[in-house]
């Protein structure tokens, strides 16, 4: 069992690896390493500010949704969380809400909830992890479908929206990213501080119940937590799939399974694979831009396609 | 003391246990067994719960389990499984620490609970092994992973769900063996549901005989006869006596009354 010093080395490394990619997605850029001139720096430090706590919150959703479904394909994007989300984004957009405050991430985070509780009564009872991630891609694309009819009524004004669904970190209005970041990091908070009652979640409905939980109590405050999350996330980033599963995966390898060590580890992976799935994203074809959703679905399609044949 | 006044608990539309009576004495081993569905893991799942629908009283001491909370109900009572499959790599020793969680729900587990959680591990032998996942452990050792677990939470009544329907007879002796040992050093009361007759009269002190939902007998174990087993299952099952006073049971497949 790990100790309480494991824990701080855990979080000093996740702070340092998190810090360290910070710094070089401000500094980095085409022209080289350096400073660069105020106006580009603000604009990179908003833009590494909403990958990093976009990342570490999907990463931390992941690790809810893994552990409290005991399926280690669980992830916001394939739940079809994100896109629950988005719409709830498009539909805003679409009666002409301006993008301010808390407004955005609340109706993300209801609709990501109702996306959820959605996908499992269609998966059924038995909570099978087939038929949650097949219950989850249908309708995620249901969702994205919904989304394109809106987009397509009002062609013009819901450009933004198309590149928003595949994955942009340019959100610049501080008090939406603020708003989001601050909903992102107290429902992770609030997750981390029940560590222990996931770590009992996983274990299943029966030997949870042994350990006095009430299991349909917890489980649907962490999913609906997890879900909240996720649409903080989603209201700054747009629809990015698979940091919530590749994250929580690596982070296993280093800390094992008890949340108490994973989660924060986990953030910090989610952290550092988002910034730089959109360092990529900005670098790879520049001057022209990726969406980073493209980037981080190349390199998590195939992780998925790993963790399912294990 | 366990009683159970007029029980009967199920799922959706029907009761798998049908208004069932019985006290269950402190301190004592019991076998519980029956045939195929004949409502085992139900009449142990009602006791933590775990059961959706049902009628009638269960009493713990005197007090009824309609009244006593989840987290005090789990403090007097522990379930084991007939096996475990975690989803994720814990290792034996975060496993076990879970037991603690049922005691003390505070973020870090306090010096007492390390002390429990190292003497559990202890004493089902897995000290060597409590780095490792429980997900690359034997059947065996995942049981005794489970036990540990339950010896961690330390409660004064133990159910085990057919916890050596996975092992084979070297490992069914090293756990049946601990469980043994666990009884003669503690006060527990322990209740086993069993398939193989013979492990139940080398472990238990009484057996309760249920089909079809219903109690057709409790008694002790020297009051169980061929008869009565084979009335239970529906075959001839003979018992045979050792001169050192153990008994083995015996199902005949051919030849007699059970062919």
């Amino acid at each position: 069992m790990r100790s309480k010093k494991n824990f701080i080395l855990i979080l000093l490394g996740a702070l340092a690896a998190g810090t360290a990619v910070f710094f070089l997605s401000v500094c980095l850029g085409p022209g080289g390493f350096g400073i660069p001139p105020e106006e580009i720096l603000r604009l990179r430090l908003m833009r590494a500010l909403c990958g990093a706590g976009a990342g570490a919150a999907l990463a931390a959703a992941g690790c809810a949704y893994q552990t409290v479904l005991a399926n280690p394909l669980a992830d916001p994007y394939l739940l079809g969380s994100s896109s629950g989300a988005a719409a709830g984004i498009a539909l805003l957009s679409f009666f002409g809400v301006s993008r301010a405050g808390f407004i955005y991430p609340l109706t993300a985070g209801i609709c990501s909830c109702l996306t959820v509780a959605a996908v499992l009564k269609i998966a059924g009872r038995s909570f099978s992890k087939k038929n949650i991630i097949l219950s989850g891609v249908a309708v995620n694309l249901f969702l994205s479908a919904a989304v394109i009819f809106l987009i397509s009524i009002r062609k013009k004004e819901f450009f933004s929206v198309i590149y928003f669904m595949m994955g942009d970190l340019g959100e610049t209005r501080p008090s939406l990213v603020t708003a989001s970041l601050g909903a992102a990091a107290a429902g992770s908070v609030f997750l981390f501080a029940k560590s222990r009652f996931l770590n009992a979640l996983s274990t299943g409905k029966t030997l949870s119940r042994q350990l006095g939980l009430d299991y349909r109590k917890e489980s649907l405050t962490a999913l609906a937590a997890a879900s909240l999350i996720t649409g903080a996330a989603v209201s700054i980033s747009g629809t990015i799939g698979f940091i919530g599963l590749m994250a929580p995966h690596i982070a296993r390898k280093f800390t094992g399974s008890d949340m108490r060590f994973l989660m924060p580890a986990a953030a910090a992976a989610g952290a550092v694979l988002l910034m730089l799935s959109d360092f990529a994203a900005k670098n790879i074809l520049f001057p022209q831009e990726i969406p980073v959703g493209v980037i981080s679905a190349m390199l998590g399609a195939p992780f998925f396609l790993w963790i399912y044949r294990k | 003391m366990i009683e159970f006044k007029n029980f009967s608990s199920g799922y959706k539309n029907d009761f798998v246990i049908k208004n069932i009576n019985c006290r269950i004495e402190s301190g004592k081993t019991y076998a519980l067994i029956g045939p195929n569905a004949a409502g085992k893991t139900t009449m142990l799942r009602s006791l933590i719960k775990d059961i959706p629908k049902t009628c009638g009283h269960i009493s713990i001491d005197g007090n009824d389990t309609k009244q006593i909370s989840d987290a005090e109900l789990t403090k007097k009572v522990s379930y084991a499984p007939s096996e475990i499959n975690p989803a994720f790599n814990y290792s034996v020793s975060e496993f076990t620490a879970m037991g603690r969680f049922a005691v003390n729900r505070a973020f870090w587990e306090t010096k007492e609970d390390i002390k429990k959680i190292a003497e559990a591990l202890d004493a089902m032998d897995l000290t060597p092994v409590a780095d490792k996942a429980v997900s690359e452990l034997s059947s065996g050792q995942k049981q005794s992973c489970l036990l540990a677990q339950i010896i961690a939470k330390n409660t004064d009544i133990i159910l085990l769900d057919e916890p050596a329907a996975h092992l084979d007879i070297y490992h069914r002796a090293v756990f049946f063996r601990k469980i043994l040992s666990l009884k003669k050093e503690t006060e527990k009361t322990i209740i086993i549901t069993f398939h193989d007759l013979n492990d139940a009269m080398n472990a238990a002190d009484s057996f309760i005989l249920l089909k079809e939902g219903e109690i057709r007998t409790v008694a002790e174990k020297n009051e169980i006869t061929g008869e009565l087993l084979s009335a239970l299952y529906g075959t001839k099952v003979i018992i045979s006596e050792f001169r050192d006073g153990r008994k083995a049971v015996l199902p005949l497949f051919s030849g007699g009354d059970g062919s």
